[in-house]
């Protein structure tokens, strides 16, 4: 951990850099190279970045279950600074798709909001993730914090799975998904070089954000050990 | 001991108080037929169907009436510090769950069985109409919001604000269930084939699973010092 | 189109707004571990 630490910070600057080109090269592909949608047209350019912050926000709460569970198992206090840095910034992530859904629902569906088994699923994990939060900001013990959170972690990522499959399970619903196939990405060529772009460079923005949320868990921690430790 | 003793145990504790004072039934009925009310109002019954609103009420009677039951399930070990005396017993601590988790789920179904009568003739809607289907999905959906229920509880009694973050923990987790639930009644009362419903009833026994698995794994973590 | 600005917009907003937020509190425990170790 003290290595990755080490690693991590003056990595994140050249990885801001790189995610800032990535973004700026990813928004000239879905504009100027990838082909108008036929049926959609504009609003369709919403999904190359709606997808994978959709993606990402699954990252983080992944992030949060394995850091739940390594926290509750092995008791190190580094994995429980992961998992808080997961789950708030897989909820920045959440919470961008909603809005990003919304605003690409409006122009083609004629409503901001339905009861789509995606939406409503994608908004339980929203409301999970930020009852987590909410949890940790009101207790105030180390210890009882982190453990009570873990276990939140690992229980509210139950939910995660079904979230993925509601579309397919729940057959009544209209949000579009994408039929792949080996060697078919379902989409145009062009769109999909867009797409995967727009992804690399969320990731890398994720990855930056993600490691500066945890730097100040790290922080927090240090400064009450420090605390503690002047107090006789 | 053996497991099923310990649990059988402990529930036949908790049950016990619970039969000794009586307000804990009769508070469960008065605020289930209160939300049966509000909801007649709250949804107009002249102008919806009645059929349909009969399973939603249904659930929403029955996951308040379960607050009540779960907020109170650790609120009487914490009293005289009960529970650090039961972790102490040689027992496995999964035991101990299962206990106030039957004992839960056993006072669920009696304020069920007086719920349901309750809403057929508030509601002049006979949601019992497949006794063995609807049956099933209730106990399903009981035992999933009861476990997550439970386990939240044995968390929220050692916090100040728990009056605030029992319900704020435990709506969001289990409201995939009470979703399925109120689904599969709301068919079953429709008269759709069980074909149709199967997907409910997959997505309510895969969380009941998970959500009992991962309880009992995570129980011992969570009460041992 | 207008939806289109909007969605972008709003991304990026408050991407930013959130990263300044931990730039802040980043440099205020900074500042707070330093202080607390030059007093030890």
């Amino acid at each position: 951990m003290e290595r990755l630490r080490s690693l991590a910070a003056p990595a994140t600057p050249a990885l801001a850099a790189l995610g800032a080109v990535a973004v700026a090269a990813a928004v000239w592909l879905v504009f100027s190279f990838a082909p108008m949608e036929k049926v959609m047209g504009m609003p369709q350019k919403i999904f190359y970045f709606h997808v994978p912050l959709a993606i990402l926000s699954y990252v983080g709460f992944f992030i949060t279950f394995v850091g739940s569970a390594a926290y509750l198992w092995k008791g190190s206090r580094e994995m429980d600074h992961l998992a808080v840095a997961g789950a708030e910034v897989g909820l920045l992530c959440a919470t961008l798709t909603l809005i990003t859904g919304m605003l690409w629902g409006r122009p083609i569906w004629g409503a901001y909001w339905t009861w789509d088994p995606r939406l409503t699923t994608t908004f339980i994990l929203w409301l999970i993730y930020a009852a987590y939060l909410i949890l940790r900001s009101q207790v105030e013990d180390e210890t009882l914090r982190a453990k009570y959170a873990a276990v939140m972690g690992i229980v509210g990522f139950a939910d995660v799975p079904l979230v993925h499959f509601s579309v397919k399970l729940w057959s009544r619903g209209i949000h579009p998904v994408i039929e792949r196939g080996p060697g078919d990405p379902g989409m145009h060529p062009d769109m999909f070089t867009a797409f995967k772009v727009s992804l690399a460079a969320m990731a890398v923005l994720f990855a930056v954000v993600f490691i500066l949320r945890a730097r100040v868990e790290f922080l927090r921690a240090e400064v009450e050990r420090l605390k503690s430790a002047r107090r006789p | 001991m053996g497991f099923f003793h310990t649990v059988w145990a402990v529930a036949r504790k908790d049950l016990l108080m619970e039969l000794r004072g009586k307000e804990m039934v009769s508070s469960i009925f008065i605020f289930a037929t209160l939300t049966l009310l509000i909801l007649n109002f709250a949804l107009d019954m002249n102008r919806i169907d009645a059929r349909a609103a009969a399973a939603g009420a249904m659930w929403v009677a029955f996951l308040f009436a379960g607050s009540v039951t779960m907020n109170r399930s650790f609120m009487s070990e914490k009293e005289n510090d009960c529970l650090a005396a039961l972790t102490l017993a040689p027992v496995d601590h999964a035991a101990i769950f299962f206990g106030k988790l039957a004992a839960n789920f056993i006072l669920m179904t009696v304020a069920e069985a007086v719920i349901v009568p309750t809403l057929i003739t508030l509601f002049n809607v006979n949601v019992m109409e497949r006794p063995g289907w609807q049956a099933l999905v209730i106990l399903l959906g009981t035992l999933g919001f009861l476990t997550v229920g439970t386990l939240v509880a044995a968390m929220a009694v050692n916090l100040r604000a728990r009056e605030l973050l029992g319900p704020l923990l435990m709506l969001p987790v289990v409201s995939p269930v009470i979703i399925a639930a109120a689904q599969a009644s709301a068919g079953l009362v429709g008269g759709a084939p069980i074909g149709e419903l199967a997907v409910w009833f997959q997505i309510l026994a895969t969380f009941d699973v998970i959500y009992l698995v991962v309880a009992w794994m995570v129980f011992e973590r969570l009460i041992e010092d | 189109m207008d939806f289109v600005v909007a969605a972008y917009a709003v991304i990026w907003v408050i991407f930013f707004a959130y990263v300044f937020v931990l730039a802040r509190r980043l440099s205020a425990l900074e500042g707070d571990v330093s202080r607390l170790k030059e007093k030890q």
